[in-house]
């Protein structure tokens, strides 16, 4: 197809081409960046925890009985309580812990270990024993917990922990972590690692996500206690409706809040699929909008060209030919457009990520996005060029 | 040249049949050149669409150049529109949006011709026509006369058989239709077959021969004289005057 | 001659419904789209006390670990709150007008037992002048007096929410509330209160409703209460009460009222100079860093605007920019296909002002129509978004200010695509016949 007379005859209708051009360019800039934030966010999503999510659930019972007081009591309850929720058919483990999964939070402190430059941040969760039960991720090397790691005395502090294989590579590297001490930031509490979890992720807010310290016995007090338990597939339902009560049994004294961690995870990534879902709608919007309207501009041309086609047609133009032509001036309006929209297409991405936490925009998603574009002019500029194909070359002789 | 023999076109709308043509039969040999005349609604547009296979028509025989023409595809239609015939418009028909020369290239570019080819053509048809100077120029820049003869340019480039002229000089004033008219002479000349449909019997009398349409039909006028006094005759004669 | 303009621009519209329909919805589209996300980022952004936000200030200061800034990737990041040791120095300063700490605890409200159980709610722990310095409207009584604080009495403020779960609505000022094992009188009930950002606690969740419970700061001490809002450390005290407060943990928001720029300034020499003085004793190790700062710029710095909604807004507005685009090559189409009416018109005198304005008034009447619909539909797809958060339903909507801004947006939106093709369509010349080409 001869591009010059094209390219000629196009200077003539500049304000059309200029149109469909800037708005090629910007949809590019938009569904690009659009597609970019739904990729961050799918991976925030796609992050695993590395537990038994759809099986776990967690309950907070906070103590209002004046007996709850007494350190020793609480102690006592906690076992009963646990030994109540082992009891309920369905119930694989249950274990005392403030952890919670996908709460978007937790506990954590600054630690200090020898070997390593700096002071680090990491989670840290009292746990009994059973935790690692109900987590699904066993310990793999060293040793779990054992009864005697919990110090008789509660106000004495714990003198062993059991951390992540992740925690462990950053701060040991590959060295053996079993039997190293880490301290508090000040040098104090130390506490001698006797265990790896293999996995672990609790999203946080200073990317501390993978590192965290589990420490034995007593994350518990007269302010409550909390417990993760694990049923077996499918059990959920009957297991929660049974909570309340066996834990009733135990003291009445307190009031119970059940969580499933699928509901936690649920309301953790409820921003995130708006998010998605906003950006979809957009991104589905916008590319029909761009195409009705390149359809439209091009429709209104070959109406306003219909003499000028028959012209053609009347000097021996094929229908192969007028399809051509359109489709040409098609291509060469959304090459333009496509180059304006990567330079749009960076410079939003520039604006978005200045001013927000965004991530940078990969080549190949500018790529796509460009072809993705050029089929949707091309779908966009058939139906007109068809039409304008059917010009009967007779219009040439019609009198004005 | 150009032989109909029979040539049967009606226009179709939902409720009613329009005959264009009815038995409708013309030979134009080699080398003539030929005036079509007759009243509005005659059929002489429908006639040129079907001889310059713009148009299909129903029934009929039509060979043009001694090659059947009357059952081909539209891409075999095209291609003979494009290297057999040459179309001259009342209009002009140029292309708006393309100058001089791009105007004059459209149909040497559906040949396939190579660039230098179609230069060297352009630049002699544009010469023919006196216009070399202009080729940079925009259609609306030109005037009435100039733009008609750039669209014989275009014709001259494709060094076409067969001229088909449609009211080359309907829409231009009588000096400048007498130019027009000299240079269709002139490519008559040269041997170009030219079938020109017109109004005007100042342009009719350039041709050899004039030939009569009414009512979708060729109307023998051996006689003209006579027809022009018949009452069925009355509107060739308004025309005439 | 507006009338005349409508009426032909009406008549206009109606010869190509498809077209007209096809204009129409390119603004409604739209102004749906960027009027949802403004009104989202509006929500999140706009001045919760526009009479008061340059006037209030909340302060921070840097007593972090010498060895590791607050954010360890950022050294010059200030901790998000201030120590107990440092707010008990703060008000001590008669520079501001009002000022208050003010933290959230969680304790027991053991209701008339006909009421209900007992249940868990949110307090807020802060001095009278909270009520003042935030405008908190009140329905029944007031804020504690100064004596309540200094002594302090055991008094509380409740929310309506609360004033309807414990005593029906009832105005219940002099009534008293078990909470804990205390029981406390009620001097004052808010009227409904509910600001849509948090804008007074932004370390948390800045979409959680205000807290049901407002109780004297000096009467935290005699509970004991503890916070249940973030509380960070660097250095580790001995686990109690007494040691928490002495230690360098930070978990005290800080609020001051500073009416004039002389006292603002003379308020951050104080707050530099007190950091000097602890500097002396050995605390406040890194270099010397505080802030004073007003309302506005704390929401930009604590991202009260979500990223994602801020990108959004940015988006939406572009998305608009698309459709106008749209909107004026229709529009050019359909009026360069009117130009030999447009030429007769011109020979019969009209002038090209004339032309250009019948013209601009058909695209206006588009856009008002666009707006209109896209008004509706934003307000429907707010009202979804609201209910798949499950957050502030009540919130997230369109309050008058932004239904302004859509209609405005609308008729720019329409002018803008307007003007370009009136203005090619009026420079026609006039004409005494229609002709094609």
């Amino acid at each position: 197809m001869p591009i010059g007379p094209i390219l000629r005859a196009m200077k003539h209708n500049r304000t059309r081409f200029a149109l469909i051009i800037l708005e090629i360019a910007i949809t590019l800039a938009i569904v690009t960046n659009c597609v970019n934030m739904i990729l961050a966010e799918r991976v925030k999503m796609q992050q695993k925890s590395g537990f038994d999510d759809e099986n776990l659930l967690f309950v907070i019972a906070t103590p209002f009985a004046p007996e709850f007081e007494e350190q020793t009591y609480v102690e006592k309850v906690v076992h009963a309580d646990l030994r109540a929720l082992q009891a309920i058919p369905g119930v694989k483990a249950a274990a005392a812990t403030q952890m919670l999964p996908w709460q978007g939070g937790g506990s954590s402190g600054t630690w200090k270990t020898e070997g390593y430059p700096e002071k680090f941040q990491a989670q840290i969760y009292g746990t009994t024993r059973g935790l690692f039960d109900v987590l699904g991720t066993p310990v793999t090397q060293g040793r779990a917990f054992t009864e005697h790691d919990t110090p008789t005395d509660p106000d004495t502090s714990t003198t062993v922990t059991i951390i992540s294989r992740a925690l462990a590579k950053k701060v040991f590297g590959d060295a053996n972590p079993i039997g190293r001490v880490i301290t508090n930031g000040e040098g104090d509490t130390p506490r001698t690692v006797i265990g790896v979890i293999d996995q672990f992720y609790n999203p946080y807010a200073w990317n501390i996500g993978e590192y965290v310290l589990f420490t034995p016995g007593r994350s518990f007090g007269s302010r409550g206690s909390s417990y993760l338990v694990r049923v077996e597939p499918g059990a959920m339902k009957s297991v929660v409706s049974q909570l309340e009560p066996r834990l009733v049994a135990v003291n009445g004294g307190r009031i119970f809040r059940t969580l499933t961690v699928a509901e936690v995870k649920d309301g953790f990534f409820a921003g995130g699929k708006l998010v998605i879902r906003a950006m979809t709608a957009v991104i589905v919007v916008l590319v029909f909008v761009t195409a009705l309207g390149i359809l439209g501009i091009t429709s209104l041309a070959v109406s306003e060209r219909t003499r000028q086609i028959g012209t053609r047609r009347a000097l021996g133009a094929t229908k192969g030919d007028i399809l051509r032509h359109f489709l040409a001036e098609n291509w060469i309006v959304t090459t333009i457009g496509l180059v304006l929209g990567v330079i749009a297409t960076y410079g939003l991405n520039y604006a978005l990520v200045a001013n927000l936490t965004d991530q940078k925009m990969p080549w190949y998603l500018v790529a796509i996005g460009m072809l993705l574009l050029w089929l949707n002019g091309l779908v966009a500029t058939v139906p007109p060029a068809l039409r304008a194909a059917r010009v009967a070359p007779a219009i040439a002789t019609r009198s004005v | 040249m150009l032989e109909m023999h029979n040539i049967r076109k009606i226009y179709r709308t939902v409720t009613i049949e329009t005959h264009a043509l009815e038995d409708f039969s013309l030979v134009v040999g080699a080398g003539e050149f030929v005036a079509v005349m007759g009243p509005s609604g005659s059929g002489k547009t429908t006639f040129l669409n079907v001889a310059g296979l713009l148009d299909t028509f129903d029934s009929g025989t039509y060979r043009l150049d001694g090659k059947d023409v009357s059952r081909l595809s539209d891409s075999e239609m095209s291609r003979i529109r494009n290297r057999a015939i040459g179309f001259v418009f009342q209009s002009f028909n140029l292309i708006p949006d393309l100058n001089v020369f791009d105007n004059v290239d459209v149909p040497l570019r559906y040949r396939g011709l190579g660039a230098s080819d179609r230069k060297q053509r352009i630049e002699r048809s544009l010469d023919m026509v006196g216009l070399s100077s202009r080729a940079k120029h925009l259609p609306s820049q030109l005037s009435g006369g100039q733009q008609q003869r750039v669209a014989i340019a275009r014709v001259l480039a494709g060094d076409p058989k067969l001229i088909l002229a449609d009211e080359p000089t309907g829409n231009l004033d009588s000096l400048m239709a007498r130019e027009i008219m000299d240079l269709l002479d002139r490519i008559n000349a040269a041997g170009t077959t030219i079938v020109m449909v017109t109004h005007s019997p100042e342009c009719a009398v350039r041709a050899q021969r004039q030939i009569h349409v009414l009512d979708g039909k060729v109307v023998d006028l051996d006689v003209p004289r006579i027809s022009l006094a018949s009452p069925a005759g009355a509107g060739i004669a308004s025309t005439l005057r | 001659m507006l009338t005349y303009n409508v009426k032909i621009a009406l008549k206009s519209l109606r010869r190509n419904p498809v077209l007209t329909a096809l204009l129409i919805g390119a603004i409604a589209l739209g102004i749906c789209v960027s009027t949802t996300f403004i009104a989202l980022r509006h929500l999140f952004a706009k001045d919760p006390l526009p009479e008061k936000s340059h006037t209030l200030f909340y302060v921070r200061m840097d007593n972090w670990d010498p060895q590791r800034a607050y954010v360890a990737e950022d050294p010059k990041s200030l901790p998000t709150q201030i120590t107990y040791r440092d707010a008990m120095a703060l008000l001590k300063s008669d520079i501001p007008l009002r000022q208050t700490p003010s933290y959230k605890s969680r304790m027991f409200v053991h209701p008339d037992p006909k009421v209900g159980r007992p249940f868990a709610e949110n307090l807020r722990v802060v001095y009278n002048d909270f009520f003042h310095m935030f405008n908190v409207p009140f329905r029944y009584g007031g804020p504690w007096d100064e004596a309540a604080d200094a002594k302090p009495e055991q008094v509380i403020v409740i929310s309506q929410p609360m004033n309807e779960k414990l005593f029906g609505g009832a105005n219940s000022v002099g009534r008293s509330v078990r909470i804990g094992d205390r029981n406390y009188k009620v001097v004052g009930v808010l009227a409904e209160w509910r600001p849509s950002v948090k804008f007074f606690d932004m370390t948390q969740s800045t979409t959680q409703a205000v807290e049901g419970i407002y109780i004297p700061f000096n009467f935290s001490t005699a509970v004991p209460l503890v916070t249940s809002g973030n509380s960070d450390g660097w250095k580790g005290s001995d686990g109690t009460i007494e040691g928490f407060l002495a230690s360098e943990s930070v978990w005290l928001q800080y609020w001051v009222e500073l009416p004039t720029p002389e006292k603002q300034s003379a308020y951050r020499q104080f707050v530099d100079n007190h950091v000097r003085d602890q500097k002396r004793l050995g605390r406040f190790q890194r270099p010397l860093h505080t802030a004073v700062t007003p309302i506005p710029e704390l929401m930009e710095e604590f991202n009260a605007v979500p990223p994602a909604v801020k990108s959004m807004s940015i988006v939406s507005v572009l998305f608009l920019v698309v459709c106008s685009l749209n909107l004026v090559g229709l529009l050019l189409g359909k009026f360069l296909a009117r130009i030999p009416e447009v030429s007769v018109r011109r020979a019969l005198g009209a002038s090209r002002l004339q032309v250009f304005w019948q013209h601009v008034v058909e695209c206006e009447l588009v856009g008002i129509a666009g707006g209109i619909i896209g008004i509706l539909l934003s307000m429907g797809i707010l009202r979804a978004i609201a209910k798949f958060a499950h957050q502030q339903a009540d919130l997230v909507r369109l309050d008058g200010e932004m239904v302004l801004v859509s209609i405005f947006l609308s008729l720019v939106a329409g002018l803008l695509a307007g003007i370009y093709p009136s203005w090619r369509v009026c420079s026609v010349a006039p004409a005494m016949q229609l002709k094609v080409q």
